[in-house]
């Protein structure tokens, strides 16, 4: 909310909480999103939006996922709970309105919705699918790197000079560098990995764990989670210099904290695994070691970290994403020197050695007076006040294509026809030919992304332009058109010049829904609570099913009961509610006759 | 895109540039002034999101930056028609100087150093045949200046993937 004197408050939760983490759970049909989440909660869910499943394979990503379906993705929640990302994306920002709503009564109708600025094309459009779904209209999609530039050029009252911003969250790096002129934010270039962020370097330090316990206990056993245990004694902070955003440390005794404060976290930071090995990550940033409990495989284990182990785990990323800066930045023709400032994103950014690399680049221009939690939502919430006030002064941002746009030609070669970086909105027309002669129709092959060769590339969309007149190869003039709106959303038109035949697509074929799909899904969600219900009763029916066929099984053998048991067994395997419990009634009256009978 | 959208897009693509941004078409402008202007044309445009004209602006932007792309205009707006058949020999010649050279060079920097010097050379040449009037010379320098583009980014290309 900006409030009268134009700055930004943050909506807080009822305690008193202005994050929410991007994490939710779902176990034993309880939804559960940022806080007290379940052991198996999902995070780091925007690396998945907009890709196909055929991308999770090409890219190595690990989730478990639902195997029958080949083109969309359902990520695993529970047994019995699948959601596509662009669900799971729309139940957290239900929450946020639902926060809204309970602080000022008002329903969220529109609004800015920040994204990496390294996100795709189908990554964009799918953000705004999620926001679709939690019924919210996108007023503008902008760059989280842009909107932090934003709340910084504001806060500090600072407006001429290019800047970089490091975002590196907890799912995406992005790198943008840009160029402030009163009031102007001109993006000049954007770079990043959107596979790359700090849940990668929880998963390391965990790596460290197991490591060790392997080697004390010997073991190759396969060990899935580890989950620390807090032992408030074994955790000495060495030093009372813990700032207080580490708000998930607290001391245990009440007095001021002295050299000997013992801290333990708070309570309902303990719960999930992931969550805890966060925790280790935030302690090894202000203390050169610790010594943590954890419980691997139901066994207690208790081993020291060092920062310096973990700081070596992590360097390799750490290294690639400085590459990712020096590259972005020597593209556009600009050097080091040229760097007025480096504003610091994203909560992994208070890694000590994130920061220390980007020092040893920049020099004493790392800014980290900015909170780097806050940056992007302050950014996004005053670029909705300027779209909404129609205020005179407002800030206008420019931002350009992450990644270049390409059709495929003969030979699986791409040719760009709007690179990366070109500022945006644009619109841009290049004329093809046929291949062959009397060929009448024409396959186009969209694609995003910088290498030569299509497999290489994110697919955007495939169509086929049909109609064209039977001409000699190379006579047919087909012009196809590309237009990227400000949010980076692409259509795609393609015509043949003779006949005007012509086709327009918009892109968002891979991830794997169409506007049906998503409207469909949109009236789901309206029906929530319904649909909801038929998965209770359909969860509740199958427990209890199982539940009789184990105990019919256990005292009878009786011929007649087998059928209805195969019966029963085989509706379980199936999802519709009526036969299982058909099904199942079947199998209870006959068990109860039977057992009458034995009785008389 | 709608039909008449398609046609205002491409009576666009035959006009002037320079016109759209208040500069006096020439090959020697300042990028200074150049942005100046851009910005507050990004300015003026006031409803950014059904607005075509940001398209325009941005468009005429990117040519006006390029000195290629801008040498390319002015002679397109001077109605210099290309001579593609005819190759230059000198340039033909510079090219496979550099494609050889690059084929056994491992300093990177050095290469780029090297061509950087080339396209400067270029540049000033486009200046005076396009200050004299040479469009003949200006056409060629065009022609030499896409080569060299053209190596610039194979280097950098090169030297992205070998920093990893």
């Amino acid at each position: 909310m900006v409030n009268k004197a134009g700055n930004v408050e943050i909506f807080k939760d009822e305690q008193g909480r202005e994050l929410l983490p991007s994490v939710i759970s779902y176990e034993k049909d309880v939804l559960k999103v940022g806080y007290d989440v379940g052991e198996n909660a999902i995070c780091s869910i925007k690396r998945l939006m907009g890709k196909s499943v055929k991308d999770l394979h090409k890219e190595g990503i690990n989730c478990e996922i639902d195997n029958e379906s080949e083109k969309v993705i359902r990520v695993k929640c529970s047994e019995e709970k699948y959601l596509t990302p662009i669900e799971i994306s729309a139940e957290i920002l239900k929450t946020l309105c639902k926060r809204v709503k309970k602080f000022t009564g008002m329903k969220v109708n529109k609004a800015v919705i920040t994204v990496p600025a390294y996100f795709d094309d189908s990554a964009r459009n799918a953000t705004k699918y999620a926001a679709k779904l939690a019924g919210i209209d996108v007023l503008r999609l902008i760059n989280e790197p842009t909107a932090a530039a934003l709340s910084y050029s504001i806060e500090k009252n600072n407006n001429s000079g290019i800047y970089a911003v490091y975002d590196l969250g907890g799912g995406t790096f992005d790198i943008s560098i840009l160029k402030l002129h009163q009031g102007v934010f001109q993006v000049l270039a954007v770079g990043g990995d959107t596979k790359l962020g700090g849940d990668d370097f929880d998963h390391l330090l965990s790596l460290i764990v197991l490591e060790k316990y392997r080697e004390q206990v010997g073991l190759n056993k396969k060990c899935s989670s580890v989950i620390p245990v807090w032992d408030p004694e074994s955790l000495i902070a060495s030093e009372h210099t813990r700032k207080l955003y580490n708000k998930n440390w607290i001391p245990v005794s009440s007095t001021a904290p002295s050299d000997t404060t013992t801290y333990k976290l708070q309570h309902s930071y303990t719960k999930t695994g992931i969550c805890n090995i966060r925790a280790i990550k935030e302690y090894l940033s202000e203390d050169t070691s610790g010594t943590f409990e954890f419980s691997i495989n139901g066994e207690l284990f208790k081993c020291k970290i060092t920062k310096e182990e973990f700081e070596q785990a992590i360097s390799p990323l750490v290294n690639k994403t400085i590459n990712i800066v020096t590259r972005t930045i020597s593209n556009i023709d600009l050097k080091i020197d040229d760097i007025k400032g480096v504003i610091l994103v994203g909560g992994a950014t208070r890694v000590p050695l994130v920061q220390n690399s980007l020092i040893k680049l920049f020099g004493n221009k790392v800014l980290n007076d900015v909170d780097p939690d806050k940056a992007v939502a302050n950014g996004a919430a005053l670029q909705a006040h300027y779209l909404t006030s129609n205020s005179k002064d407002r800030n206008i941002l420019l931002d350009v294509l992450p990644l270049s746009l390409g059709i495929e030609t003969m030979g699986g070669i791409v040719e760009k026809i709007i690179p990366r970086n070109t500022p945006l909105p644009v619109s841009e027309i290049k004329e093809f030919t046929t291949y062959a002669n009397g060929q009448t129709a024409m396959k186009i092959h969209v694609c995003q992304g910088e290498r030569e060769m299509i497999k290489d590339n994110k697919s955007l969309a495939r169509f086929e332009l049909k109609g064209i007149p039977q001409l000699p190869a190379g006579s047919a003039k087909v012009e196809i058109g590309f237009t990227v709106s400000i949010d980076g959303i692409l259509t795609v038109t393609a015509r043949e010049k003779t006949t005007g035949v012509e086709q327009t697509v918009k892109i968002n074929s891979s991830s794997g829904l169409n506007e049906e799909d998503i409207q469909d899904m949109v009236n789901q969600s309206v029906s929530n609570f319904d649909e909801d219900m038929k998965a209770r009763s359909l969860a509740e029916a199958k427990i209890n099913g199982n539940k009789l066929i184990h105990l019919v099984e256990n005292v009878s053998t009786e011929q007649k009961l087998k059928i209805l048991l195969q019966n029963a067994k085989d509706a379980l395997q199936e999802n519709d509610l009526d036969n299982i419990n058909n099904a199942i009634s079947e199998l209870e009256n006959s068990a109860l006759e039977l057992c009458e009978s034995a009785d008389r | 895109m709608r039909k008449e959208n398609v046609v205002v897009e491409r009576v666009f693509m035959s006009s002037n540039h320079f016109t759209l941004f208040g500069i006096e078409p020439a090959f020697n402008i300042s990028f200074d002034e150049l942005e100046k202007k851009y910005i507050e044309l990004s300015k003026t445009d006031i409803n950014e999101r059904e607005s075509k004209s940001m398209e325009n602006i941005n468009k005429a932007y990117q040519v006006l930056k390029s000195p290629l792309k801008r040498a390319e205009h002015l002679l397109d707006l001077f109605d210099v028609k290309s001579k593609k058949e005819h190759l230059d020999p000198e340039i033909l010649n510079e090219s496979m100087e550099i494609r050889e050279y690059f084929l056994d060079c491992d300093d990177l920097q050095f290469a780029s150093r090297m061509i950087d010097e080339k396209v400067k050379d270029c540049t000033k040449n486009l200046i005076n045949a396009f200050a004299t009037k040479n469009f003949d010379e200006a056409a060629t320098q065009v022609f030499r200046l896409r080569y060299l583009y053209k190596s610039f980014e194979e280097i950098k290309e090169n030297a992205a993937s070998s920093n990893f």
